[in-house]
């Protein structure tokens, strides 16, 4: 009887090994339906790094938890891991921050972020093959977050 | 006899104790052990910013190819507009930090192209042929896709730790001589021919097209966007289709693909804006 009592007192007492299993809305938003469809009833919306806690998953959705509220949540939208911080972080010609995984060397990250070295770009600008003047161009043109998201808003509020 | 017994007991009391706290301890552990493995699991879907550094380092070259290969449209006002938009979806992407970028090509061929790293192009053929600002965001979002699902760099050829081809192309790039620059080329030569010549198999294109009718709606668009816009390129007989013929999928296969994704998700039963006249004004 005390051997019983021991066993289920422990057993108790380990708690649920099984880890709550987090999401992270990835995109800008994210909207919770009462059932796996964007036609459904809209439950709650989330911002970007909201965290949920997944409780299921079928082809498109993943059946989530936060705070009191149980949904449906598009796949797309969200990843166990959070977003990113800022682009700063990941344009091309910018330094690389650390990283637990790091698989490069730091004279590998250096020309990771450079490409290829400039006497290539030159070659290959001459043989006509690639235009880096145009690259330039299109890497100018960079509106800032707040002026696209007013720009939507503009356009598809209802 | 009776002291045996309770000793015995004792000991297996103990011996369960110190289980439970070993157990309890791992379970304390489980948020670093667990995100560590979960990484281990998607080793290709997560990735590091060395990673995403080459990514973008070899989307930059591909780009320059592609603008090497059609002509820039300098039309700062039409850019500008494609940048809003374009950048707009890409914000509900699931790579929404992604410094995505959008130009126009001054070609009057059919076709839009996603280099790695978020380089995105449209040409002036395909925007000719569009009615509304949804139907240049469904073709933006389905483009956004394929860069969301890192397409062309699982394609390429280049393998590294554990078999990622991401991993390949960051120690690829990081590598000096000139083994190294030819196969760095070589898989720039790789995307290109994915791009102009074999394009993606029907499995990407599919996921694109799914993904992004996805991205469009989550947007605020109108989902029929990209439809709309395959259905009249199907039937305009358009000899400027000639390379969009050659690297994608039948119109009548996406379309039917297309139609069962908005069933499955409920899609077909929603509507949003398509902002013709916003269009009209800032792409004629």
């Amino acid at each position: 009887m005390k051997m019983v009592f021991l066993v289920l007192f422990s057993v108790g007492l380990a708690g649920p090994v099984q880890a709550e299993e987090l999401l992270y809305v990835r995109s800008l938003k994210a909207d919770l339906y009462a059932k796996p469809s964007f036609a459904a009833r809209q439950l709650a919306t989330f911002a970007k790094g909201d965290e949920m806690v997944k409780l299921a998953g079928e082809d498109r959705w993943y059946e989530v938890r936060s705070g009191a509220v149980t949904g449906w949540v598009a796949k797309l939208l969200v990843a166990d891991q959070p977003a990113r911080a800022g682009k700063g972080v990941i344009k091309a010609d910018s330094g690389i921050g650390t990283s637990a995984r790091r698989r490069a060397s730091a004279v590998a990250t250096a020309g990771a972020a450079r490409g290829l070295a400039a006497d290539d770009r030159r070659r290959l600008s001459a043989d006509n093959t690639t235009d880096y003047s145009a690259l330039s161009y299109m890497e100018g043109i960079n509106p800032p977050e707040a002026e696209v998201i007013e720009f939507l808003s503009k356009g598809l509020q209802p | 006899m009776k002291t045996m017994k309770s000793a015995k007991l004792w000991t297996a009391a103990a011996v369960l104790l110190g289980l439970t706290f070993l157990l309890q301890a791992r379970v304390m552990a489980e948020p670093a052990d667990f995100r560590a493995r979960i990484s281990e699991k998607l080793a290709d879907e997560e990735i590091t910013d060395a990673d995403l550094a080459a990514e973008i380092s070899f989307g930059r070259e591909v780009a320059a190819h592609i603008l090497g290969r059609y002509q820039l449209d300098r039309d700062d006002k039409l850019n500008r507009y494609l940048n809003l938009v374009g950048r707009g979806v890409a914000l509900h992407s699931n790579r929404s930090g992604l410094d995505y970028r959008f130009a126009v090509l001054a070609s009057s061929t059919i076709n839009a192209y996603a280099a790695p790293g978020g380089y995105i192009f449209v040409t002036r053929g395909a925007i000719a042929n569009m009615a509304d600002e949804a139907e240049l965001a469904a073709v933006l979002a389905h483009e956004i896709a394929h860069v969301d699902s890192r397409h062309i760099v699982r394609e390429v050829k280049i393998k590294g730790e554990g078999g990622s081809a991401q991993a390949g192309l960051a120690h690829l790039i990081g590598a000096i001589g000139d083994p190294a620059r030819v196969a760095f080329k070589q898989a720039v030569d790789e995307a290109l021919d994915i791009l102009f010549k074999q394009g993606y198999s029907h499995r990407d294109e599919a996921e694109a097209d799914q993904n992004g009718l996805i991205l469009l709606a989550v947007t605020g668009y109108d989902p029929g966007g990209l439809r709309r816009y395959l259905a009249k390129l199907e039937t305009s007989g358009d000899p400027e289709l000639e390379i969009y013929n050659r690297t994608h999928p039948p119109f009548a296969e996406r379309l039917a693909a297309l139609d069962r994704a908005a069933t499955e998700t409920g899609l077909d039963k929603v509507t949003g804006p398509i902002l013709k006249e916003r269009f009209d004004e800032q792409s004629r």
